[in-house]
């Protein structure tokens, strides 16, 4: 049968009026595309310099700076967008041909970012933001800064949208929607540096650095760099001690100074507005953020608790959310204050999950038996590491004792961590000894109950059960670890019903 | 009711070997997904015994006594793989159940893991009816259940009588409320404007 092809009329026939990028696209995308092949470029400079090869040394450059600024190019050139019966129509691409459709009253939000170069150049990067639930539908980049907030005005304050307050002038960068509604939480810069003091992430760091000092040390390719660093930190005196002592604090210092930068610049400004049902973000030093979540998209709070906060009265809070906007925070989980007291924390969850009141929260222990179980699993993973240590390092074997009584110290103080509590609209647990985590999980944006017995828990009656959302995927899921079998069946029951009592699952809805 | 659900081609739901279990009884799996199990225990000891044979070649070639110690390893390897599994199939086969309840669909499993798994009715996104070659040969079906947010199938059931599969494929989409996706089928290209489409699960 023969193929007739059908004549088609793209809905992008009969627009006219289509716009361009800012010029500066061409640099922002040339300098986007250089950042993600900075490692492959550093393997060529590694790789030649090891090589010692003159001839023909430059052709990789070469190919790569040519496909770098053809492709930064080629966006500027095929990248046009249009607003044409009620529609959003982005036109990109030039071997491959996208055209994408976004209704717009469809259109929840628009953000904007800008990272540093942006604003050397005066462009922002929008962002737009639909209902899917799925991160930014499109991030038109870049535009002018005058050019994008008079576009956010035109596709916010469309026919298509009539309940959006008018335009307020075209100079403003910083939207009404920012203005509008009540401040929620507010971060000070004591409080950021404080956070960035006290995230255990400076042990992380130092963990990091102190295996390149300790690693040289045992693997031959690497003495002379062992001997070098003994120089350095030793101070000459050529003691092993010494040196490892010095560098420890070296680094300790380092990697505390690194963690408090690193939360200042990334939270400088934070600020959360509420209104309409919708959570206003705002945040950044150097790559600005402003997004939007709305509440009923938020599947789970959690309360973090790093201990020296806990100590100082400190907590932080984030949400996992189905859908995220900001493509700067992948897996969805939303930071909604990088550090608040924990008196505060609590006025500040009774915004955020309408209906939750953390001080009528009453705690259910899990059975005692934990310690045990937790003990043994503890126990079993420290000797396996230990006879690693023992076999292979020849350190002493009387320390296994030691480990176990470590282990089952630790267990105890998991056991007096670990608590739950439900109510008729949410479940809540909480664990974690060195970081306190609370979890709450609305029940009606639950997913899925999973009720597990390992053979250990078998043999002393214990069950654990495992809350799922549509966050999941991103840690959304709630943990109750060791509770009695009829407890935990009775408990996935309830929540189970709960669930379903509450209707089909909409990203926005329920 | 039932008539708006699509079926998928070549398999008639047969509603009612579903109405039997209907009132929330524990089912049992077809007995053939015993075979299955027995299958594909079989096919994992002879890519551990290939894997081994390649190992071997390598570490014993010229030791002393070597032709000797090679299947006896071999073999080792791959029965201390396989036995546990073989071994477990009844009692696997017995632990295997799920129930239809009004609210949800309940899934039990494991042997010496044991898991009890419940979905809210209201919240399963999709339902898929899968069979492979060997599924196909010895008559069954598997059904997956997916929900918002993951990745893999939230439930798979495997080995069920197809028309079985298909009628709870039916029940599960009827009562979820949400627009049940077309039936599988050979993977078609994505349509024109499938980008532009709103995307609910993650």
């Amino acid at each position: 049968m023969a193929y007739q092809k059908a004549p088609v009329r793209s809905p992008t026939d009969s627009v006219q009026n289509w716009r361009r990028l800012h010029v500066a696209t061409i640099a922002i995308e040339f300098l986007k595309v250089l950042r993600s092949i900075l490692g492959l470029l550093a393997i060529i400079l590694l790789t030649r310099s090891a090589g010692g090869r003159e001839d023909a040394s430059e052709l990789p450059f070469v190919i790569l700076g040519s496909l770098t600024v053809f492709g930064a190019l080629a966006k500027y050139l095929t990248y046009s967008f249009a607003v044409s019966g009620g529609n959003l129509i982005i036109r990109s691409g030039w071997l491959f041909r996208q055209n994408r459709t976004i209704p717009i009253d469809r259109i929840q939000n628009i953000g904007l970012k800008r990272g540093v170069v942006h604003r050397m150049l005066g462009v922002v990067d929008l962002e737009i933001e639909t209902a899917s639930g799925r991160g930014a539908e499109a991030t038109i980049s870049v535009l002018g800064i005058e050019e994008a907030e008079r576009f956010r005005q035109e596709l916010l304050g469309s026919d298509h949208r009539p309940t959006m307050p008018a335009p307020t002038g075209t100079k403003a960068l910083v939207p009404e929607r920012l203005t509008a509604g009540y401040s929620v939480y507010k971060a000070h810069l004591g409080e950021l540096m404080l956070a960035g003091a006290t995230s255990n992430r400076a042990g992380a760091i130092l963990a990091f650095f102190s295996s390149l000092i300790v690693i040289p040390g045992t693997v031959p390719e690497l003495r002379e760099l062992h001997g070098r660093f003994l120089q350095v930190f030793g101070g000459g005196s050529g003691s092993e001690l010494t040196a490892y002592v010095s560098a420890a604090l070296f680094l300790i210092l380092g990697g505390w100074v690194i963690a408090i930068v690193q939360t200042v610049v990334q939270y400088y400004g934070f600020e959360i507005r509420q209104g309409d049902g919708k959570l206003y973000r705002k945040f950044g030093l150097l790559t600005t953020i402003e997004n939007v979540i709305p509440q009923r998209r938020i599947q789970m709070l959690r309360i973090r608790s790093p201990i020296v906060q806990r100590w100082l009265g400190y907590c932080s809070l984030d949400a996992s959310t189905a859908g995220t906007f900001a493509e700067s925070e992948p897996g969805g989980r939303q930071a909604l204050c990088p550090i608040v007291s924990i008196d505060d924390s609590r006025e500040v969850s009774r915004r955020v999950l309408p209906g939750y009141d953390p001080s009528r929260v009453v705690w259910t222990p899990v059975h005692p038996a934990t310690v045990f179980l937790t003990g043994l699993r503890i126990s079993i993973v420290l000797s396996v590491l230990m006879g690693l240590a023992v076999a292979y390092l020849s350190w002493s074997s009387y320390g296994f004792a030691a480990v176990v009584a470590v282990a089952f110290g630790v267990a105890y103080l998991q056991y007096r961590a670990r608590a739950y509590s439900t109510s008729p609209d949410f479940v809540v647990s909480r664990s974690g000894v060195l970081t306190q985590d609370t979890c709450v999980v609305p029940i009606k944006k639950i997913q899925h109950v999973l009720l597990t017995q390992s053979p250990a828990q078998r043999r002393w009656g214990l069950a654990s059960i495992r809350v799922a959302t549509a966050a999941e995927i991103s840690g959304g899921h709630l943990e109750i670890v060791d509770i009695p079998l009829s407890d935990a069946e009775g408990l996935q029951t309830t929540l189970t019903d709960g669930a379903s009592a509450a209707g089909a699952w909409l990203p926005d809805g329920v | 009711m039932l008539e708006s659900a699509p079926t998928a081609p070549g398999i008639q739901a047969d509603r009612p070997m579903l109405d039997r279990f209907h009132g929330g009884a524990w089912v049992a799996l077809h007995p053939n997904v015993r075979v299955i199990w027995v299958v594909s225990a079989l096919l994992s000891a002879g890519f551990t015994l290939v894997l081994f044979s390649f190992l071997e070649f390598y570490f014993l070639w010229g030791k002393p006594f070597w032709p000797f110690l090679f299947p006896v390893g071999a073999l080792t390897a791959g029965g201390a793989i396989t036995l546990p599994s073989l071994v477990l199939v009844g009692a696997q086969y017995r632990n295997w159940r799920f129930a239809l309840r009004e609210s949800e669909l309940l899934i039990q499993y494991g042997v010496i893991w044991r898991t009890k798994r419940s979905i809210p009715r209201s919240r399963i996104q999709h339902v898929d009816l899968q069979s492979g070659p060997v599924d196909r040969m010895l008559g069954v079906v598997q059904v997956s259940v997916y929900t918002a947010g993951s990745l893999a199938a939230v439930a798979s059931i495997p080995g069920l009588d197809p028309g079985l599969g298909e009628a709870l494929r039916q029940e599960l989409l009827r009562t979820s409320s949400v627009v049940p996706p077309p039936p599988p089928g050979p993977a078609a290209s994505p349509a024109p404007g499938a980008d532009d489409m709103p995307r609910f699960s993650l």
